[in-house]
């Protein structure tokens, strides 16, 4: 599987990491790190590494994602890999 | 500039629903809802409330109203077991697109996370069945949070929203304007990137590939009738010569007897509507969303066909079905732009192919079962096109199908409905398509009824179904609410025993029911009953119904051996379509 930094402007409301993370465990997808910033406007940056078999679940995810009321911004890059 | 009231937060949360323009919300009151219950004494004049008799019920109802009214449905229940009760219902939203607000009492604010007495999570437990919810632990947020909940219900692709108030929420007082402008634009800001160009140029190549398209198809899918597209949607195919099917949720979006109207699409759809899509060079596919129930197998789904695909969904693209022209937008709106470049081309080979299957659906299925010797579902459904919908029609003087709803349960029941019910683009129709909730008919049918007090509800369906819900015939009697109820009685739970019959080697493994004698508990909830078993009785039995005022069960024993057909046996392709 393929490693995804996945990086969102969001609501910083309270279970705002439950809705971000349970975008990928609902498709059995392992969240390794997850980073949380609060910014000064009541929102929130959320930085996180997954890892994913196939990009089109990615996009899947973003499209999915872009349609939550709390999360303005969502985007996703693959992450290098120096094996490969 | 308004001046600011100062109320408690379930007054708060009364004005707010009342200012929403909602007239009846559904609920069952309990320990931690006490206060608004307090307080929707003070509002009986100006809030209708309908009390269920179990929490589902009331989602259901609101699930119903909101689909019969237009106007989003209102739900309340206790925390704990009152707001679990409503997960089945706002699963069931969520799948078939309600805009319902559910709004749920919490225990205190400082008691959260102690395993207080009737604590539940329900934000937890309701994540991933919401379009969005919240939990309101100050009764200042509540001017916000609820006009918030209302829009993001209707707006878009509509769907559930939960809020779940916390107890001190309730009692508390604040200072309460109600300002939607101020309340929506506390909302986060979207960043999107403007689409308008590449949506302009994918119209245009839908219009280029319709209009050079031998045989084109439109399906048409519950988005047509949210967003009110179903005049339209008629005016493309009759310009354009180009057959409609439905969805079982887009049943209505189409008028029966329009000269392009091809069936229901699905496992238990029309051949003409199955085959066709295999046959299609392109389809038009609007608001509708792939489900497996109409692809049947992926890989062999419409195989010869380019696929426009509208919605207002970004999410619904290329999730099941890889399509080839994505249009994000109402179906309404992006029809109304198809419209004035289609250009007419003369179809009349491929409309005659969909008449001959058609035909064909007509001698083999049809006929054999509106003609067979002991009562089936077929039949008595179509009794009441034949002599409910049309002495409806007659006495109201409107047109056939108008002012009629027709709510249907899960089963057997609900696919003859959907497969024989004359409906029409005025009749309204409502049935649980996503999630298959059985149960969902006769709560769906008391709020439709509540949302449209004009019409005439008809509640089809069947004796496993009736049972999970029944209950609600209580609710019938207090509120005195008018519907009729045909209950399709085979003493079976259908649909099961039909794969247990084709697929499981006729091993009835608890399927059979042991019924209760519905006649002593219509007595007892004081509704008319009648029964009939035999096909010669069918009609005068649909005839009493229609004449009679107050709610009516027509009590209808069906064969219990009757199968649906055609059927397109689960995982198959549309081609391995059976009918027998």
């Amino acid at each position: 599987m393929d490693k995804y930094v996945v990086d969102a402007m969001v609501r910083n409301r309270l279970d705002i990491l439950n809705r971000i993370t349970s975008l990928f465990i609902v498709k059995n997808l392992p969240v390794l790190t997850v980073t949380f910033t609060a910014t000064e406007n009541n929102m929130a940056v959320i930085n996180l590494i997954c890892l994913c078999p196939d990009e089109f679940i990615m996009k899947r995810i973003m499209n999915q994602a872009n349609n939550f009321v709390d999360i303005s911004e969502i985007y996703y890059t693959k992450a290098f890999n120096p094996k490969k | 500039m308004q001046k600011a009231k100062h109320i408690s937060g379930a007054d708060a949360l009364i004005e707010s629903i009342l200012a929403e323009g909602i007239e009846t919300v559904f609920g069952y009151p309990g320990g931690s809802i006490i206060p608004i219950y307090d307080r929707l004494y003070d509002y009986r004049d100006r809030l209708n409330h309908v009390l269920v008799r179990h929490e589902q019920g009331a989602v259901h109802a609101a699930e119903g109203y909101a689909r019969a009214s237009g106007k989003v449905g209102v739900c309340l229940a206790t925390s704990g077991p009152g707001a679990t009760n409503f997960v089945t219902g706002i699963a069931d939203a969520m799948m078939d697109s309600t805009p319902i607000v559910c709004i749920t009492a919490q225990v205190d604010a400082d008691k959260l996370g102690t395993n207080f007495f009737q604590e539940a999570d329900m934000l937890g437990i309701t994540t991933p069945i919401t379009k969005w919810n919240y939990q309101i632990t100050k009764a200042s947020e509540i001017a916000v949070v609820v006009p918030q909940a209302f829009h993001i219900a209707r707006s878009d692709r509509p769907g559930p929203v939960l809020i779940s108030l916390t107890k001190n929420a309730q009692t508390e007082m604040c200072n309460y304007i109600y300002d939607k402008e101020y309340a929506l634009s506390q909302m986060v800001q979207v960043v999107r990137p403007d689409e308008s160009a590449k949506i302009s140029k994918r119209i245009e190549k839908a219009i280029e590939l319709l209009n050079n398209a031998e045989k084109p198809l439109i399906i048409a899918g519950q988005g047509v009738i949210i967003s009110g597209a179903e005049n339209i949607l008629a005016k493309c195919a009759n310009k354009a010569c180009i057959p409609v099917a439905c969805t079982l949720l887009g049943r209505s979006a189409m008028n029966f007897h329009d000269h392009y109207y091809i069936g229901m699409v699905g496992m238990h759809g029309n051949i003409p509507a199955n085959k066709m899509t295999q046959e299609a060079d392109v389809i038009l596919a609007v608001g509708m969303r792939f489900s497996d129930r109409v692809t049947g197998r992926v890989s062999k789904y419409a195989p010869k066909a380019k696929i426009i695909h509208i919605d207002i969904d970004k999410t619904e693209f290329n999730k099941n079905v890889t399509v080839d022209v994505k249009i994000h937008g109402d179906a309404k709106e992006v029809l109304e732009r198809i419209y004035p470049n289609l250009v007419f081309k003369d179809r009349e080979n491929w409309r005659r192919y969909g008449y001959d299957q058609y035909a064909f659906e007509r001698e083999k299925v049809i006929i054999p079962k509106l003609n067979s010797v002991s009562l089936n579902m077929a039949q008595v459904v179509n009794a009441i096109n034949d002599h409910y919908i049309e002495r409806v029609s007659e006495r109201k003087n409107t047109e056939f199908g108008e002012n009629v709803v027709l709510v249907t349960d899960v089963g057997q029941n609900q696919m003859f409905a959907a497969r024989y019910l004359k409906l029409t683009r005025k009749s309204g129709w409502i049935t649980s398509g996503g999630l298959g909730t059985m149960g969902f008919g006769l709560p769906a049918a008391i709020g439709a009824k509540c949302g449209k007090p004009d019409a005439q509800v008809v509640l089809i369906c069947g004796d496993g179904g009736f049972q999970m819900t029944m209950e609600e015939l209580g609710t019938i009697l207090q509120a005195g609410i008018d519907i009729k109820i045909v209950l399709l009685n085979n003493s079976f739970l259908g649909m099961v025993r039909q794969w247990q019959d084709l697929f499981y080697d006729k091993r009835f493994s608890q399927t059979r029911l042991v019924n209760p004698d519905f006649e002593l508990i219509c007595k007892a909830y004081k509704i008319k009953y009648r029964c009939c078993s035999s096909p010669a009785d069918i009609e005068n039995a649909v005839e009493e119904m229609a004449a009679s005022k107050g709610p009516f069960m027509l009590d209808a024993y069906v064969d219990a051996e009757s199968n649906v057909f055609p059927m397109i046996p689960g995982g198959k392709s549309l081609d391995d379509i059976r009918i027998k």
